[in-house]
């Protein structure tokens, strides 16, 4: 893409390529911000009226009432839902979440278009049960041995994010 | 003009998909309330359980209920009491006319365990195993009106044998001892069958009265005095040492807030709540069994039971 500068100013070049790591990792931050103020406030009326603070006190919590943990679960699953629909249809009606807007990223299909199921796959690391929280550690570390810098389920998903750079 | 108008439109896009999801995630909080108790969700520093109704091991899966505390359900409703933090004493509300000696003796035992001041107010009638859970507490306050003590164990059955001899029924006996049909209502109680099964009451009956000794700090044999199976109200259990106190609710919750120097009693009721679905599948699969087993069968099952 040439951009026109004015009047005998020669036109910027622009073209697109895998985003820079600092630029990923601040949206990300940035997103999880967002996910923190907007989604998860909504649930920490609930969370400290039933679970007591301390780590070994919420552990006790839970190792005696067993049946609490259950309905504690459908909370979490509720919560990854919107954390998983926060991400994915952000990156499909847009192709960008918030954070990746203010940092200048964004997402594009390696095939012709973005699909929703690819935004879903690219992201269900972001579900907290087993076996796809074992992807929190596998599916960022794919990021530094690929070379387009795709996370591991971005390369399942055929998804990259990249940014416009300008010459 | 153009890229900024795009740029305008992806956070509009953007804000209007959070302002979505965040309405959602309070539907979702309000929905996830649902699966939670409310004694976890809602605050107080004291936990009120209720142990209402005939003492049984297992309740009734109906929403109306079967008028029955199931000892199951009380003990781990006394359980979750003693390990939430927020809760510093329990509060039991004791109307009961006794039971299953086995879910009176769990229920006491859960109460005895309890790591945290425990106080019974007996409302309406704390007879019986209702006595007996009233006592395992650390302080029993009872209703001046209130019926207590009813200290003893009987076992009972309609014998139908004149019923059925009348009709030209009868009841042909095939055991493979002479006691395997012990209690059954289609024959008379012989003096053997009476004498063993007094022997057995009695046994129940010393337990109970050793518990009873014991849970309140009394000699067993002033218990076993009293241990007639008779009822006294409110004051006379008072002045028998079977309570501590004639009051009301009140005074159990003063007495807590005295003893625990706390600022004021909130109650928290704890309650068990059978989940839409658990009811009628219970109802449902309750209603299978009996269709299956048949009315014959139903009808001929022996109904002889030990009860405090």
């Amino acid at each position: 893409m040439v951009k026109k500068r004015g009047v005998g100013v020669p036109g910027l070049k622009t073209f697109e390529g895998p985003a820079q790591l600092w630029r990923r990792v601040l949206a990300f931050v940035f997103d999880l911000f967002v996910i923190d103020v907007v989604f998860v406030s909504s649930f920490k009326g609930f969370f400290e009226g039933v679970v007591p603070s301390g780590f070994s006190a919420s552990m006790n919590f839970f190792e005696s009432n067993a049946g609490l943990v259950q309905s504690l679960t459908v909370v979490v699953a509720l919560i990854a839902l919107l954390v998983l629909l926060y991400f994915s249809v952000l990156q499909f009606r847009v192709g960008q979440t918030l954070g990746q807007y203010f940092f200048g990223v964004y997402v594009k299909s390696e095939g012709k278009v973005l699909s929703f199921w690819q935004c879903v796959l690219s992201n269900i690391t972001f579900i907290p049960f087993f076996p796809f929280f074992i992807l929190w550690v596998v599916d960022p570390l794919h990021m530094f041995f690929s070379g387009k810098s795709q996370r591991l389920m971005q390369r399942f998903a055929k998804v990259v994010v990249v940014q416009r750079y300008v010459v | 003009m153009i890229m900024e108008d795009g740029k305008k439109s992806v956070l509009g896009t953007i804000v209007v998909v959070v302002l979505v999801l965040w309405v959602l995630s309070f539907l979702f909080a309000g929905f996830a309330s649902l699966f939670v108790p409310s004694q976890f969700l809602v605050g107080g520093n004291v936990a009120l359980i209720k142990v209402e109704g005939v003492l049984a091991t297992e309740g009734s899966d109906s929403f109306l209920g079967d008028g029955s505390a199931s000892s199951s359900d009380i003990v781990k409703l006394l359980q979750e009491a003693d390990t939430n933090p927020g809760v510093v004493a329990v509060l039991l509300e004791v109307n009961s006319p006794g039971g299953s000696p086995v879910a009176s003796y769990e229920i006491a035992q859960a109460v005895r365990k309890l790591n945290k001041t425990c106080v019974a107010y007996i409302r309406e009638v704390g007879a019986s195993g209702g006595y007996w859970v009233a006592s395992a507490a650390d302080y029993v306050v009872a209703n001046p009106l209130s019926i207590t003590g009813s200290i003893g164990v009987y076992s009972s059955f309609l014998d139908f044998s004149g019923l059925m001899s009348k009709y030209g029924v009868s009841y042909q006996r095939v055991v493979s001892g002479d006691f395997k049909d012990l209690g059954s209502p289609y024959r008379n109680l012989s003096d053997s069958d009476r004498d063993v099964l007094l022997s057995k009451i009695k046994v129940v009956h010393e337990f109970f009265v050793s518990q009873v000794a014991e849970n309140r700090h009394m000699n067993k044999s002033v218990v076993a005095e009293l241990a007639t199976g008779l009822f006294y109200l409110g004051p006379e259990a008072k002045d028998l040492g079977l309570v501590d106190v004639v009051g009301d609710l009140d005074t159990a919750k003063n007495y807590i807030k005295d003893l625990l120097e706390l600022e004021s009693v909130e109650l928290v009721e704890y309650e068990t709540k059978r989940g839409f679905f658990d009811s009628f599948s219970g109802v449902i699969s309750k209603n299978f069994f009996f269709l299956g087993k048949g009315f014959g069968s139903a009808f001929v099952d022996q109904n002889f039971a030990v009860r405090t």
